[in-house]
């Protein structure tokens, strides 16, 4: 059942990175996407552009950009691995912002075939006062009113 | 009706031209430029104290000025939303001329080269950065290479009542 710090949902079940985004391990593959949290600011997020099929990224490195109406910026790999598969709805203006509207379902970003999992999911949260005391961190950073 | 309590004014970007060929110590080619931008102060163009043969292409070089500063904000704000701090940061846009099918000049090109330091740990992550604000252009350059319709009226005001 989903979690909510103030507006922010965050599932129970996922693995949170502080680049604000999540991951699920699903037999041995990796989803990945980018949290409510982290959706929301952004703002509507316009485009993805990912780096191609099969590059390795580390974990807090760069698995491809994203457009919003104010910024280009990173989506940063939660767990080191290579790229399997990419969202292709989220190459489209005007479908992209599915991450919006469904963050942890439709709005999914990537599928890693992760190559360090057990010492990566160390520097993820899951625990929900962390979760909460890390996110009331962020909102301060940002000055945004929860 | 004056705007309800904490609504925020609407920004409209307009740019008011006085002409200056009646003001004492001015001539017929100055001008000067109002913007309703609170980062823009007002522009004087002070042409007459050139020879004439100086005086051509100040227009163009507004239009390099655009064509650099929409990107560089763009870019900018990217790379401070990347945590790339910026180590060293210019440009240079130059407006190259040509001619049209009737054999008038027209501006063909601005080219800008973006000279850019950051920190090496971080150089392939600003690369990654630039390279998607490239694909996709920013306002101003989808803007001008789509072709920005241009509407000019005329008021006579002889014509006015007075």
């Amino acid at each position: 059942m989903a979690k909510l710090f103030d507006k922010y949902e965050f599932p129970e079940g996922l693995y949170y990175s502080k680049d604000h985004m999540w991951a699920k391990i699903e037999d041995g593959r990796v989803r990945v996407g980018l949290t409510d949290f982290g959706q929301q600011m952004a703002g509507k997020i316009l485009m993805v552009r990912p780096r191609p099929i099969g590059t390795a990224v580390a974990q807090g490195k760069m698995l491809g950009t994203m457009e919003t109406g104010k910024w280009v910026g990173p989506l940063r790999a939660p767990v080191s691995g290579a790229i399997l598969e990419f969202n292709s709805t989220l190459k489209t203006v005007g479908t992209a912002d599915i991450v919006n509207k469904d963050p942890y379902g439709k709005g999914w970003m990537f599928y890693v075939e992760p190559s360090n999992l057990q010492e990566d999911l160390k520097n993820l949260m899951t625990n929900t006062r962390q979760i909460e005391g890390w996110l009331r961190e962020e909102m301060k950073k940002m000055k945004v009113g929860g | 009706m004056s705007e309800a309590k904490g609504e925020a004014k609407k920004y409209v970007p307009k740019v008011e031209m006085q002409w200056l060929g009646k003001v004492l110590t001015y001539g017929d080619e100055d001008l000067l430029f109002k913007f309703n931008h609170k980062a823009l102060p007002p522009l004087l163009m002070h042409k007459s104290v050139l020879p004439p043969e100086d005086r051509a292409g100040t227009s163009r070089e507004l239009l390099a000025a655009v064509a650099s500063e929409c990107m560089v904000e763009w870019m900018i704000m990217s790379l401070k939303r990347t945590n790339i701090p910026i180590e060293e940061f210019n440009t240079v846009t130059e407006a190259k001329m040509g001619v049209d099918e009737t054999g008038r000049a027209v501006v063909e090109s601005c080219d800008t080269i973006v000279n850019l330091k950051v920190k090496d740990e971080k150089l392939e992550e600003a690369k990654m950065i630039l390279e998607h604000l490239l694909e996709v252009g920013c306002l101003m350059s989808r803007s001008i290479e789509r072709g920005v319709k241009l509407n000019y009226k005329y008021n006579w005001l002889n014509e006015q009542n007075p």
